[in-house]
């Protein structure tokens, strides 16, 4: 579980088990729809209480991203951050790869990409925090 | 709905700077007292008051009305980020033309900390870093993979902008840039460089309305609002195409609708150019170039003093920096000088239509557009 010890910045958006790094969606019991994240009320369908945990968004295709050089508080930069479409019409705001790992160059947009959980910021009081992380899966850039 | 005529009567400009040392009540009071002798009428005149702020605090509107002595009259405070001062416009300008009421008066106000904005609700994509620069790069960046379009392209926006601003003695920075400098600025996030970006200001910007009957008491030329378009972006992290940034297409299809007129009927546009990739996706959001075609209508110089269809004559946010709430309004003030024949060093000659459009929101999730139609009489 990479870097699951961490707090995460946002609760209840993103996990890992033994398959890696997830998005949790959140299915509707009711329609069917999906959404981002856990939430009392059905975007699709306006009921309350009918959305069950899912795993999604394990990898996806980066849409746009952006090297951020001015950062806001809590962030160094510059980082990479951008939007993955991730299936039935979902799309994440994450941080990306901006650099070539292990040979592999960073995903530019159209490209698949596989979600990690990585420290993405730092409390004042020095506590690191936990994001979504998609970097290039290799082999499959454009 | 069939609406009634109503005019700009009077326009009035506490231009954008710091003002550390001064309230901004006082700041909001001073456009205030322009416009109304811009207009030519009393406070006492005015049956309602708009007020347009984002972090001004409670009953703001109010703060800055009692110091004038205003008459008890309806107050709203009107908040749609940075499309506040736009939406309590176009709701002065529904006022009269539904005969609520027969004058209105629209102030809008500001004053700014430095940096970033710094944006007061939760949002995820804040949380996670996100920012308002990097929203408008993400959308930059996805355009020049769709269409070609270059960094060159976008920061051409803040070359033709500040050459407009150095025309305007009611801009703040005045001073032509190159591409060179424009391009070799600071970066904040790729392709957007610091020149690129508007500053934080104070300053704001009052506007009456009136009635046929009003503006034909006050004589000179006349400005008619034609019609107004006001739409949001409630995207809930699901697909869209950022390429079209914004509300821009549906708040101007309505606004040409109601006006009853097309893009090609418009002579200028002060435009929502917080960052210049706006300035470029929102030309093609309000039809004046074909999608994908932003780029190459800032090369051509269609958009510059001079060009088919000049945009930001007042310099824009580039130039002026943007007080958000104040920021709407301001722009109003701009096209009713170019309108009238009064935008000395900067006019559109011969100007007959003109468009205002702004934009406003938190992260990409929620955000307003508001789309304005005026005519000289």
């Amino acid at each position: 579980m990479a870097d699951g010890s961490l707090a995460p910045a946002w609760d209840g958006v993103w996990d890992a088990d033994g398959e890696g790094a997830f998005m949790i969606g959140g299915r509707c019991g009711a329609c069917g729809g999906l959404a981002l994240g856990l939430r009392p009320i059905c975007p699709h369908c306006h009921k309350d209480g009918t959305l069950a945990a899912e795993a999604v968004g394990r990898r996806g295709r980066l849409y746009s991203a952006t090297v951020i050089h001015q950062a806001p508080p809590g962030f160094e930069a510059p980082y990479r951050v951008g939007y993955v479409d991730i299936g039935e019409g979902l799309r994440v705001f994450a941080h990306i790869q901006a650099e070539a790992e292990n040979g592999v160059p960073a995903p530019g947009p159209g490209d698949e990409v596989v979600l990690r959980i990585v420290a993405v910021k730092t409390d004042p009081d020095g506590t690191a925090r936990s994001g979504p992380f998609y970097a290039a899966v290799e082999g499959t850039a454009k | 709905m069939k609406l009634r005529r109503a005019g700009i009567m009077g326009v009035g400009l506490t231009p954008f700077d710091k003002y550390d040392d001064v309230p901004v009540e006082v700041i909001a009071q001073r456009a205030v007292i322009a416009a109304l002798a811009d207009a030519g009428i009393a406070l006492s005149d005015i049956n309602a008051v708009y007020a347009s702020h984002l972090y001004q605090g409670e009953v703001f509107g109010q703060r800055v009305m009692r110091g004038l002595h205003a008459p008890e009259v309806q107050l709203v405070n009107v908040e749609n980020a940075c499309a506040g001062g736009s939406s309590a416009v176009r709701a002065a300008w529904l006022s009269v033309g539904t005969e609520e009421h027969d004058l209105c008066l629209v102030v809008g106000a500001e004053k700014m900390g430095r940096g970033l904005i710094a944006f007061s609700s939760a949002d995820l994509e804040l949380t996670l870093g996100n920012t308002a620069p990097a929203q408008y790069a993400l959308a930059g960046q996805r355009h020049m993979h769709e269409f070609g379009t270059t960094a060159e392209d976008f920061a051409r926006v803040a070359v033709k902008s500040r050459h407009h601003g150095a025309l305007n003695p009611n801009s703040r920075f005045r001073e032509d840039v190159t591409l060179e400098e424009v391009l070799e600025s600071r970066p904040i996030a790729d392709p957007i460089t610091l020149l690129q970006c508007c500053r934080n200001g104070s300053g704001a910007a009052a506007v009456v309305i009136g009635s046929e009957a009003w503006c034909d008491k006050r004589g000179g030329p006349k400005v008619w609002i034609e019609g107004s378009g006001l739409r949001s972006v409630m995207g809930d992290s699901t697909e869209r195409d950022l390429t079209n940034f914004g509300a821009t297409r549906t708040a101007s299809a309505a606004a040409y609708e109601m006006a009853g007129i097309g893009p090609e009927d418009i002579d200028l546009v002060e435009l929502h150019d917080a960052f210049t990739v706006g300035e470029l996706l929102h030309c093609e959001g309000l039809g004046l170039c074909p999608k994908g075609e932003g780029g190459r209508l800032v090369r051509d110089g269609d958009t510059a003093l001079g060009g088919r269809v000049p945009v930001n004559t007042s310099g824009g946010l580039i130039s002026k920096s943007h007080p958000v709430g104040a920021t709407g309004v301001a722009q109003f003030a701009e096209l009713t000088w170019q309108l009238r024949g009064e935008a000395a060093g900067r006019q559109v000659e011969g100007a007959k239509t003109a468009l205002a459009h702004s934009q406003g929101g938190t992260g990409l999730e929620a955000g307003a557009t508001c789309v304005t139609i005026l005519a000289r009489g």
